[in-house]
């Protein structure tokens, strides 16, 4: 198995599961849009001011560089 | 240890009711969701029973599993249809 | 029947004599894998094609399907192929000519969904497969799998590679995968399990030929290495290892009618939130909405001016006359302020219906979240969320929903941060005058121009935003974004027609009553002699209350060239909601005579007080004063929403703040700029 990175660290395009949210106060939020903790879900983009697009469950989310380093995953 | 077998067991053992819940609260695909059940019976970790057989007399669409049995009929030979799985239990 | 006979091998107990897959065959085994006389094994989970696709091989008949019962039906045919490749023009060919031919022992095992043991039919798949030793094992393995479910077919395919085996990979039924929208990327999936992937129809004996070729290939290739297995003796977490493994490779390769499919909106997206394609692209889609604006709507725009000052005005002065009240007051309010307050409203009905409907067309295309991922790093430096875009956004259109939209946010003083920075945010009631103005003193480069104005209100909400943060919230944190980008549509005409339409109908209904009692305002004040002598509704303009005022404030503005006082009376009416401040400039004008030489158009007497009050230097002057009514306080509507959302005593810091801001800018423009015009 192999262990978890921050998703600024993560690859493009593969899948990876979210196995860990260090942002307690946006864990809901997160979780409405689908990304809760064993979710799958893909990187799409890096976006301009180091965010990322993800892709999960059909819904792509932009998400701003500071919570890009508060997500863990693991390449599903 | 979490891959996929133990993710769905962990899902029948809480009592997820439809395939579709599972593969959506795993994150897992339907396809493989339904690959891993197959394999848990036939490793024989599940049993699955088969509790109303056939399709009712309306066809596919009044079926009330239809919703969470969204493969096709071509899907194994099993028929759509209320199937109950439950955990064997295993002398360590 | 001529290349394939069928042998009846007794179901082996686990202790019994190994199957040997090349003594089955009656075959001299062979230890290294040569091409020629390989054996080759199909196997696969039942359903998967594998006995059609034996039969399309050998091009032999046997049976279809598997007998589970006591024994195994194992069906052996001889596959003829070439060593050449079937691809080769042998006309043309420079290739040796010697097509040898390739005969591989072709064995169709039970159908078997692992190598588990299970079944009998795995059994003796496993046996034959694994459980044997090396030299006696198939020197390639073909195991088929169904495209449409692929998952069920890779357990095995796991299993297979842990072997150190040759395999090949055939996705059959993608017909039926294709009927529901799906299909398998055979080069991503030949990646993720590590052995050549061959798409086949056997039914219609396509995809036989790339099949030899890849097996052929493997053939010539050393034994592949074998997939890593954790080292455990617990099945479960063995059995668990593989599904992870399968996992990602099904999900990999498998194009599904889902909506994790790549689509057009992520390549676009990939250009539009980019580093520096992104605000390239936001500013060109932001300058093209402006320029469009001006472009279409001014020649409408000039025509409706000249109908309103010409044949309308004549129409009711006429009427007067017939009602023998020309001359009198009433003429003064009907045709001075009415009728030319209400004409110049709506000569601004295409110009906003036009930026309505540019703007509902990005904002339903799904183009503004883009436009919030876009800016959210500079809401950030301001120490502002992303979410912090959305009442910014909202107050180019019209500050007072603004001030009301920063509710969405969470912190009070990220809140007030945000209203204190909406004013700054260009709505469009100052569009009107910037666009009047740009066309007047720019001509062909007003979209620039209004551009520019809009370019200069971002840099004022970031600039006053970041003075802010410096000096009164140092120590604000800021809210992640999280947004969800709809995918790209084509806008609807009629949701797109009914956004146009309810913003138009608020933009008239607001301004036409503020309008209304401004001018009836203005109207009075200017009616209001000063000075002895002169009668209620007959004085100039000059003696009025509203000339004296004007004219006291009017030297202020010196330092930024615009001290004519009609200027500043139209600065003074702006303070009480921009729409009015043209129709403001239309009244004052409207009682004068034109110059000779003058047309007595509304464009040309504020081009003539500009250039007397720059002292010939009109275009700084005019800029100046774009950015003073740009930066000063919008209207007392967004004043008493702002007291509502932050109270009395801010609002007032607000006020003062954004008037020392205006002025302060709008004498630097000048002052800079006549160095330059």
């Amino acid at each position: 198995m192999t262990s978890s990175t921050d998703l600024a660290s993560a690859p493009l395009g593969t899948s990876l599961t979210l196995v860990g949210i260090d942002d307690a106060a946006n864990r809901r939020r997160l979780a409405t849009l689908g990304l809760r903790e064993g979710a799958t879900f893909r990187l799409l983009t890096r976006t301009i001011g180091g965010g990322r697009i993800v892709l999960v469950g059909g819904s792509r989310i932009a998400l701003s560089r500071d919570l890009v380093h508060r997500l863990r995953t693991r390449v599903a | 240890m979490s891959g996929p077998l133990h993710l769905v067991l962990a899902e029948i053992t809480a009592g997820t009711p439809t395939l579709t819940e599972i593969s959506r609260r795993t994150g897992l695909t339907l396809d493989v969701v339904h690959a891993a059940i197959d394999h848990l019976v036939r490793a024989g970790r599940i049993t699955s029973t088969q509790l109303s057989l056939g399709c009712p007399t309306g066809g596919c669409g009044t079926c009330s599993s239809s919703g969470g049995c969204s493969l096709p009929a071509a899907v194994g030979r099993r028929r759509p249809g209320l199937v109950s799985l439950s955990l064997t239990q295993r002398v360590a | 029947m001529s290349d394939s006979t069928r042998v009846r091998l007794p179901l082996t107990p686990a202790k019994t004599p190994l199957p040997s897959a090349k003594a089955c065959c009656h075959e001299i085994p062979q230890h290294t894998a040569g091409v020629d006389a390989a054996v080759v094994a199909l196997v696969g989970a039942p359903n998967t094609g594998k006995s059609t696709l034996f039969n399309g091989l050998t091009g032999s008949r046997v049976t279809m399907g598997n007998w589970p019962g006591t024994t195994v039906e194992v069906s052996k045919g001889v596959w003829r192929t070439t060593l050449q490749s079937p691809s080769c023009n042998c006309e043309t060919c420079t290739c040796a000519n010697d097509e040898s031919p390739l005969a591989i022992t072709l064995l169709d095992l039970p159908g078997a969904y692992s190598l588990d043991a299970h079944s009998p039919d795995e059994q003796l798949t496993r046996g034959l497969l694994q459980d044997g030793p090396v030299s006696e094992r198939p020197d390639l393995c073909i195991v088929t799998i169904d495209a449409s479910r692929m998952a069920h077919g890779l357990y095995l395919v796991a299993q297979v590679r842990e072997l150190a085996m040759r395999v090949v990979v055939a996705v059959t039924m993608s017909d039926i995968a294709a009927q529901r929208e799906m299909s398998v990327d055979t080069a991503l999936l030949s990646r993720a399990l590590g052995c050549p992937v061959v798409e086949t129809d056997p039914r219609r004996r396509t995809g036989l030929v790339p099949l030899a070729a890849a097996v052929r290939t493997a053939l010539a290739d050393p034994v592949p290495a074998p997939r890593p297995v954790p080292p455990t003796d617990d099945a479960l977490v063995l059995d668990d290892d593989r599904f992870t493994w399968l996992s990602e490779a099904a999900e990999r390769a498998t194009v599904a009618p889902g909506n994790d499919r790549l689509t057009l909106s992520d390549k676009v997206d990939r250009w539009v939130t980019a580093p520096i394609a992104g605000p390239v692209i936001f500013l060109a889609v932001m300058w093209a909405v402006f320029q469009i604006t001006t472009a279409v709507a001014a020649p409408l725009q000039n025509a409706l001016d000249g109908f309103f000052s010409g044949p309308v005005s004549h129409a009711v002065t006429a009427l007067l006359t017939l009602a023998h009240l020309n001359g009198t007051w009433v003429e003064g309010l009907l045709v001075n302020g009415l009728v030319a307050g209400v004409g110049m409203l709506l000569t601004f009905v295409p110009l906003m219906a036009l930026m309505f409907l540019l703007l509902a067309l990005l904002e339903d295309s799904g183009y503004l979240a883009r436009a919030a991922v876009v800016t959210d790093r500079l809401m950030r430096t301001m120490g502002l969320p992303g979410r912090a875009f959305l009442p910014l956004v909202v107050g180019f259109g019209c500050n007072v929903p603004a001030i009301s939209a920063t509710r969405i946010l969470p912190d009070a003083r990220q809140r007030l941060l945000t209203v204190l920075l909406v004013p700054f945010t260009s709505c469009s009631a100052r569009l009107t005058v910037f666009v009047m103005l740009g066309t007047v003193f720019f001509g062909t480069n007003a979209g620039t121009a209004v551009f520019a104005m809009y370019v200069a209100s971002v840099a004022l909400v970031v600039l006053v935003g970041l003075l802010l943060r410096r000096t009164l919230w140092r120590t604000m944190g800021a809210e992640p974004l999280i947004i969800d980008l709809p995918a790209y549509h084509l806008p609807t005409l009629r949701l797109t027609a009914s956004v146009v339409w309810q913003r138009l109908r608020g933009f008239l209904r607001t301004a036409s009553g503020i309008i209304v009692v401004t001018v009836c305002a203005v109207w009075l004040l200017q009616s209001v002699p000063t000075t002895g002598g002169q009668s209620f509704g007959q004085v100039p303009v000059e003696d009025s209350v509203y000339g004296v005022v004007a004219r006291t404030i009017a030297p202020v503005f010196a330092p930024a060239g615009f001290d004519q006082w009609q200027t500043a009376s139209a600065l003074i009416v702006g303070f009480v909601a921009k729409e009015a401040v043209i129709s403001s400039w239309a009244q004052t004008y409207a009682t004068e005579q034109p110059a000779p030489g003058q047309t007595g158009l509304l464009g040309d007497h504020i081009q003539a007080a500009f250039v007397q009050s720059s002292g010939g230097h009109p275009l700084p002057a005019v800029l100046a004063f774009m950015v003073f009514l740009l930066a000063y306080t919008p209207c007392v509507a967004t004043l008493a929403a702002q007291r509502r959302e932050v109270g009395l005593k801010w609002t007032l810091f607000g006020v003062a703040m954004q008037l020392t801001t205006a002025w302060l800018l709008a004498v630097a423009v000048f002052q800079i700029g006549r160095l330059f015009w």
